[in-house]
């Protein structure tokens, strides 16, 4: 006998059900509650905010992250990836990095995918709305960026290539120089609920079925192994994010181009040492970015914590031992691929998570071969004495000469690669054959039923594609509300 | 499994920074507990198979489980897994080495 929606405190129908609470999810129902229509939210983790755990800490790992962190795209590069599993989403464990997508992006997905109605014309009112929403801006002062970041600006200006800060969803108040993150949990949350929408966390869907003129979307509340519910709808919103919205359309049976085309950007790390003191515990993440060899290949400084940089240092024993000591001369960087192989999203039953595939590009390899080697020559320029990189079997690199090798000893098979940016996995676009949602989201042959996550991007946007994401989402709500 | 884990958190905080701090091992190994029971769901089987694998190399070496041994012999095991031609060795003690120096370093700068 299965639950309904009075059970969770909501009704067992409703006009709208949107399915995850992050990015897109978010401000979808804000939009759709501020119109009037009646919406419910589904969220698989916990509503935490911000203040909940220390940024990039074991506590926040533990709450906010799916399957604590340990989830890896298997293949013969595995890249390890992270997904938010909390209200509010990925923009909860992120860190608040903005870009808007660049113009050959969209006009890649314009002419290969037949994406209508994206023109930066087209998307610039949404950009600029959600701007103000989250507050996008750039640091008050230069000197108050990182050491580590400033590090990379002076090691790029010395190499002749640009470098520049990005611009992050960040409030800076007059009396607080520090500036607060900005994430879901703080604008477009609250605003959902302040026009009624009703948020129900720690709820897992397991799939939507068609039953007359509405969806249902079935469930269970409170772990696996607690009493399955249902909620039909006339409308459902998935925006689970690029793994768990493939997983739950393909175990809903629907699966045409669904999870086959899943994009990364994968990604390579080093720590850098410095002779002197460049990170501390409110370093954060730096956003300094170095796109001179853009869209293939950019730089950025990582978080530099503690215990990430130990993490990072796992192969370099003594440095390991000693890193009490030297963890303050030490920042974590890494090199950025423009992710041009694909991946998929397996559902396996009777499993409830999704096996995630992914294999990289040859191209992607050996723009990771010459990422990781500009950047470490980038950070030898910025004064850096010893160079560790995250990958299986390294030396550490002190010199020039050391350098020139890596071109020798670097195979991206034992580089331990990862990402946070997966998108692509239900692009969006009017060419039916590779797409598997019209260019505003509705999912085909499907009435009512709609995407609006990462997983719509047709392709690597080659930046943080959060922006883009939300600029989307703002835009199709909006259509679906005309 | 417990006894396992528990030991090999233990040779590996050791082999890291010498003395024993029970308290940290006793955090590190029940947060490696819950990040095991966190796994991807058909990952369960999978590390439990190759945990069994490394006990089986303490059997094979030394004639005991690993959870038996002397802290140098576990060290001698760690090392020998750490090391190993077979790639799913090197990735389950990475997990469990990983994850108890995180405990540890992040111990520190929630201080």
């Amino acid at each position: 006998m299965h639950e309904t929606g009075p059970s969770l405190g909501v009704p067992a129908s409703d006009d709208c059900v949107v399915i995850g609470s992050g990015p897109g999810g978010s401000l979808t129902a804000a939009h759709l509650a501020a119109a009037g229509r009646s919406v419910t939210v589904l969220e698989d983790g916990a509503h935490l905010g911000l203040d909940s755990a220390r940024a990039f800490s074991r506590d926040e790992m533990e709450q906010k992250y799916r399957n604590g962190g340990l989830t890896v795209a298997f293949g013969p590069s595995r890249v390890q990836y992270v997904e938010a599993r909390c209200a509010g989403g990925g923009s909860e464990i992120n860190s608040g990095l903005y870009h808007r997508a660049p113009p050959a992006v969209l006009e890649h997905w314009r002419s290969e995918f037949g994406v209508e109605h994206l023109e930066e014309s087209d998307l610039l009112p949404h950009y600029e709305a959600n701007e103000r929403r989250l507050s996008v801006s750039y640091l008050p002062s230069e000197q108050a960026a990182p050491r580590s970041a400033q590090l990379m600006r002076l090691g790029a200006t010395k190499m002749g290539w640009e470098s520049r800060e990005v611009p992050r969803w960040f409030r800076y108040d007059a009396s607080d120089d520090g500036g607060r993150r900005q994430s879901m949990t703080e604008t477009f949350i609250p605003d959902m609920l302040q026009q009624g929408a009703r948020l129900v966390t720690e709820t897992r869907v397991t799939g939507v079925t068609r039953r007359g003129t509405q969806w249902v979307v079935c469930g269970r509340r409170n772990g696996r192994y607690s009493e399955p519910f249902e909620i039909a709808a006339r409308n459902v919103f998935v925006c689970a994010g690029a793994v768990q919205t493939p997983a739950i359309l393909r175990r809903s049976g629907i699966d045409r181009n669904v999870g086959k085309t899943l994009r990364l950007h994968p990604t390579v790390q080093l720590v850098a040492e410095f002779p002197e003191d460049v990170t501390d515990e409110n370093s954060g993440v730096p956003s300094e970015q170095v796109k001179q060899f853009a869209p293939e290949i950019s730089f950025g400084c990582s978080i530099s914590s503690r215990e990430y940089v130990a993490l990072k240092l796992y192969g370099f024993r003594e440095a390991l031992r000693d890193l009490p000591n030297r963890w303050r001369r030490m920042a974590a960087y890494y090199a950025m691929a423009q992710g041009s192989g694909t991946g998929e999203v397996r559902v396996l039953r009777p499993f409830a998570d999704p096996l995630v595939t992914y294999r990289l590009a040859p191209s992607d390899a050996g723009h990771l071969r010459r990422g990781l080697r500009l950047l470490c020559e980038l950070l030898l320029a910025a004064g850096a004495v010893a160079l560790y990189p995250v990958v299986a079997g390294a030396p550490i690199l002190r010199s020039a000469a050391d350098v020139a090798g890596v071109d020798e000893w670097f195979e991206a098979s034992g580089a331990n690669l990862m990402t946070i940016h997966l998108f692509s996995s239900v692009p969006m676009g009017e060419a039916r054959e590779r797409c598997a949602v019209v260019s505003f989201g509705r999912v085909y042959g499907c009435d009512g039923l709609y995407v609006a996550d990462a997983s719509l991007l047709p392709t690597s946007t080659t930046v943080n594609p959060q922006g883009t994401i939300r600029a989307i989402a703002r835009r199709n709500v909006l259509e679906f509300l005309r | 499994m417990s006894t396992f884990v528990r030991s090999v958190v233990r040779a590996v905080l050791a082999d890291a920074d010498g003395p024993a701090d029970e308290a940290l091992e006793t955090e590190a190994y029940l947060f490696v507990e819950r990040q095991l029971s966190r796994l991807p769901d058909f990952l369960h089987a999978p590390i439990r198979v190759v945990s069994r694998t490394i006990d089986g190399l303490a059997l094979a070496v030394y004639h005991k489980p690993f959870a038996a041994l002397d802290l140098r012999q576990q060290r001698y095991v760690v090392a020998t897994a750490r090391s190993s031609k077979v790639a799913s060795l090197r990735d389950a003690m990475r997990f469990y080495e990983s994850l108890a120096l995180f405990v540890r370093e992040g111990r520190v700068a929630d201080a």
